[in-house]
């Protein structure tokens, strides 16, 4: 096993950080099911605790925990020897594969009876495919700064292709020559890791890394959504022996390296003073930390951002869909409804495609990857009239 | 690419957060990079100035004690500086929503610990049991809570002190667990529900009487205030609680609304691993750099992942990949650096010559290194400016 898998000193700092014990007083918690039960593990017992399952694989345990014991990832071990009834072992075969799932995406509905008998929530929407009409927004404003791999993951490639298009327009702006890649639907792993299935999960990234290989040279790897990111970048190399021969870097890192001259021209759009809550997804803050939405909206021009009051929207991936968890993500939420209702936002930046369909359904406001509300605001720049 | 700011601050505990909270409030920008969770949630974030002598003796006025006894280095000697540092510390609480009086204290306060003993204490959020003078007290014994049995706290309060003791038992709510410990507790009453059963398991327990009532530290993480109101208006006496063992409830609340404020004012927080660092960029474990014009470390001793002892017993600074010393050696004596011109500061519990285990000055020690490496840091930008 892992490195320090057998490090634990007992310090319950994983604990004082899991957002599902603060909900859930059911779950026993990182400490309990990662590396206490890995002990036991290791000498021979074979039983699995109650609600394992009910682990959201958010990882802020692990990134909480002084001696890098790999709590999540104990857990995610752990899930494996859960019995469960086949209609759960059927849905969460099918959600383990996020790519596959995200072909039907233009069946917007997914009937009632189909949802009941899959064991899928009633009460959580489930993603439906955004439409919009994506153009340039004219030429580069910086000099060549060569090519880069914008990572199409399986959610943006499904349900928001415009994301994708918008992320590739601000990047051609900025000066990169940006190719979108895999070009077939794929996925990183990180849907069947979180759901207990290592072992398909490295099947996943490995058919993911064929795939990108069969593309250009790059510089970079930019990624959109904030758990493909620390899956790359963090998880490829540990757990699936993996490696990708660029680096890895989030979006909105690369947006505020873009040129002055593209932030001033942000700065001359009018009505910026809208208020906006920004929402770095659990993931994004165990990849790379917090603080960088708040920044690059600032930045942008948004006057009225605040950063948002909740560790994990309780989203999580496919987590909020399962019937089991419903009230578990309900309860992660609702800091950002009462948040909401208190500042009531104009919108949501986050960084990951279903923690805003989650947090658009629990707040009633819209909720956009960073790309989307950089892109609309130099659109406007470009409406208002260019020649400031 | 490499991300700039004015400082690069390494390790989230009080030193690291204090720090940061300096540059924040003075406009400048904050990386904030650590590696795991700082120590808060690991105590129950009382800010010790200094609980005793050499001998062991409890010290009662700490201002005259560092007056009398300068250690390393002749300011902490001056009162008025220590004043003017625990006054901002108070203002700063208070901005970011930390619930604390309007005074700084003039002498150290007892609190009880989770045994019943007292020990001194100096600067503490209004949610923790302090008194002036022992007196009469009510400890309410919560079940399940292994590390606070309110029988035995009573009895060595009591043979401690002379002053009456007595002790009711908390109900337990539908849904409660043996194995539930303070945390969840806390986080049942955060909600609607959990306020609600509080005041009703409480009404069954109002007897006349004036003494305060003592809880474990269970009462509320983000909503304890709310928690308190609904107590002390059902018991209609002051209510406050006794800090316990990790993880410890108290310390959990001081740093999400530290690090709220920190992120609203706009500081970025980088979870990553320091693997070198110099006075202008740190190098992250995956390779990626960070610059600024300064930086500070924060690391924590041993307990905080800074210094790392290795299996040979030899002390090894993580950051820099110093060995400082080996174990039994007068321990640690190169650690601290004060000066910003020589070397990277060092802040907190990395720094040599405080002692907190064995003084009771962790808290002093966080406030007065951030600080001086603050004034440091203005005199460094100011200097760099006009050159
Ligand atoms: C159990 C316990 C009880 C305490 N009780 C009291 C008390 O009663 N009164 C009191 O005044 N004080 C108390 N303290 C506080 C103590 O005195 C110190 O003030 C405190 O622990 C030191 O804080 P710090 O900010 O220096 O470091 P820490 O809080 O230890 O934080 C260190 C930070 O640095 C990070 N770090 C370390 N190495 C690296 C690296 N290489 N790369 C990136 N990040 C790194 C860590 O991840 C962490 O975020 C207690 C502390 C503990 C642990
Ligand atoms: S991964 Fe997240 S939900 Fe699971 S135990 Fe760790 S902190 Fe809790
Ligand atoms: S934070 Fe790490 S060392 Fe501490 S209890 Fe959790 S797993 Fe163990």
């Amino acid at each position: 096993m892992w490195q320090a898998a057998d490090a634990c000193l007992k310090c319950t700092l994983c604990v004082t950080q899991c957002p599902v014990v603060s909900v859930n007083p059911d779950f026993a918690g990182p400490k309990a099911l990662g590396p206490e039960w890995f002990r036991r593990h290791q000498a021979g017992t074979l039983e699995t605790m109650a609600h394992v399952d009910d682990c959201t694989f958010c990882q802020l345990c692990e990134a909480a925990c002084p001696v890098d014991v790999p709590v999540a990832h104990l857990i995610a071990a752990h899930k494996e020897g859960t019995i469960r009834s086949w209609r759960h072992r059927l849905r969460d075969e099918m959600l383990a594969r996020p790519h596959r799932v995200a072909v039907f995406a233009r069946f917007s509905t997914v009937p009632t009876l189909v949802r009941s008998v899959g064991a899928i929530s009633q009460k959580t929407p489930l993603p439906r495919r955004h439409r919009e009409s994506v153009g340039g927004l004219g030429p580069p404003l910086a000099k060549s700064q060569g090519r880069v791999a914008l990572f199409r993951d399986c959610y943006s490639a499904g349900y928001d292709p415009g994301l994708l298009d918008m992320a590739q327009a601000l990047l051609s702006l900025w000066g990169f020559e940006v190719v979108q890649l895999p070009r077939v639907a794929s996925c990183c792993g990180a849907a069947a890791y979180a759901a207990g299935k290592p072992a398909l999960a490295r099947k996943t990234a490995e058919s993911c890394r064929r795939e990108l290989a069969l593309g250009p040279q790059v510089s970079a790897w930019v990624t959109l959504n904030a758990t493909c990111d620390g899956t790359l970048r963090e998880e490829w190399p540990r757990y699936f022996g993996l490696s990708l021969d660029a680096p890895v870097l989030p979006f909105d890192e690369v947006a505020l390296s873009a040129s002055d001259e593209f932030w001033r021209r942000m700065h001359l759009v009018s009505a910026s003073n809208v208020p906006l809550i920004t929402h770095t997804t659990c993931r994004g803050k165990v990849a790379r930390g917090d603080g960088h939405l708040t920044k690059l909206a600032r930045r942008a021009g948004f006057s009225r951002v605040e950063p948002s009051v909740a560790a994990c929207c309780g989203a999580a991936g496919s987590y909020a869909f399962k019937v089991e968890h419903e009230d578990t993500a309900q309860a992660l939420a609702k800091p950002l409804a009462l948040q909401s209702k208190r500042v009531k936002p104009q919108g949501f930046m986050t960084d990951s495609g279903t923690c805003a369909i989650h947090i658009e359904h629990v707040t009633q406001v819209q909720t956009r990857h960073p790309a989307y509300w950089l892109y609309r605001q130099y659109q406007r720049y470009l409406q208002e009239g260019s020649g400031q | 690419m490499t991300t700039c700011g004015d400082v690069i601050v390494v390790g989230r505990g009080p030193a690291g957060l204090l720090f940061s909270s300096l540059v924040a409030q003075n406009r400048g920008s904050v990386i904030l990079v650590a590696d795991a969770q700082g120590s808060f949630p690991l105590w129950g974030g009382q800010w010790d100035f200094c609980n005793y002598t050499d001998d062991g003796e409890h010290v009662l006025d700490p201002y005259q004690w560092w007056q009398q006894h300068p250690s390393a280095w002749d300011e902490v000697r001056d009162a008025s500086t220590w004043t003017l540092r625990w006054q901002h510390l108070m203002t700063l609480w208070q901005e970011i929503g930390i619930p604390v009086p309007d005074r700084v204290p003039k002498l150290n306060r007892w609190m009880v610990t989770p045994l019943g003993q007292l020990r001194p204490t100096y600067w503490v959020a209004n949610w923790h049991f302090v008194m002036e003078r022992p007196g009469p007290l009510v400890f309410v014994d919560v079940p399940g809570l292994v590390d606070f049995r309110a029988e035995v706290v009573a009895r060595v309060y009591t043979a401690t002190t002379g002053q009456m003791a007595k002790t009711f038992r908390l109900a337990v709510p539908s849904g409660w667990r043996r194995d539930w410990h303070a945390l969840n507790w806390a986080w049942f009453l955060d909600s609607k529900a959990g306020q609600d059963w509080l005041g009703q398991a409480l009404r069954d327990q109002v007897r006349a009487g004036e003494e305060a009532v003592v809880f474990p530290q269970i009462l509320g993480v983000d909503h304890c205030e709310e928690v308190l109101e609904v107590a002390q208006r059902v018991l209609g006496r002051p209510v406050a609680e006794v800090p316990l063992p990790p993880p410890a409830v108290g310390g959990i609340r001081i740093q999400r609304r530290w690090e709220y404020w920190l992120r609203r004012h706009g500081i970025q927080l980088v979870s990553a691993r320091v693997t070198a660092a110099n006075r202008h960029s740190v190098t992250l474990q995956d390779g990626r750099a960070l610059a600024a014009d300064a930086v500070v470390l924060a690391t924590g001793g041993i307990l905080g992942g800074g210094l790392e002892i290795q299996p040979s017993g030899s002390v090894r600074n993580t950051v820099t990949g110093a060995v400082i010393g080996t174990l039994g050696d007068q321990l640690l004596g190169a650690v601290g650096h004060r000066n910003w011109d020589e070397s990277v500061p060092v802040i907190g519990r990395m720094i040599q010559g405080w002692n907190p285990d064995k003084r009771g000055n962790g808290g002093a020690m966080n406030l007065w290194t951030a600080h001086v490496a603050y004034q440091a840091f203005i005199g460094h930008t100011a200097l760099a400016r006009e050159n």
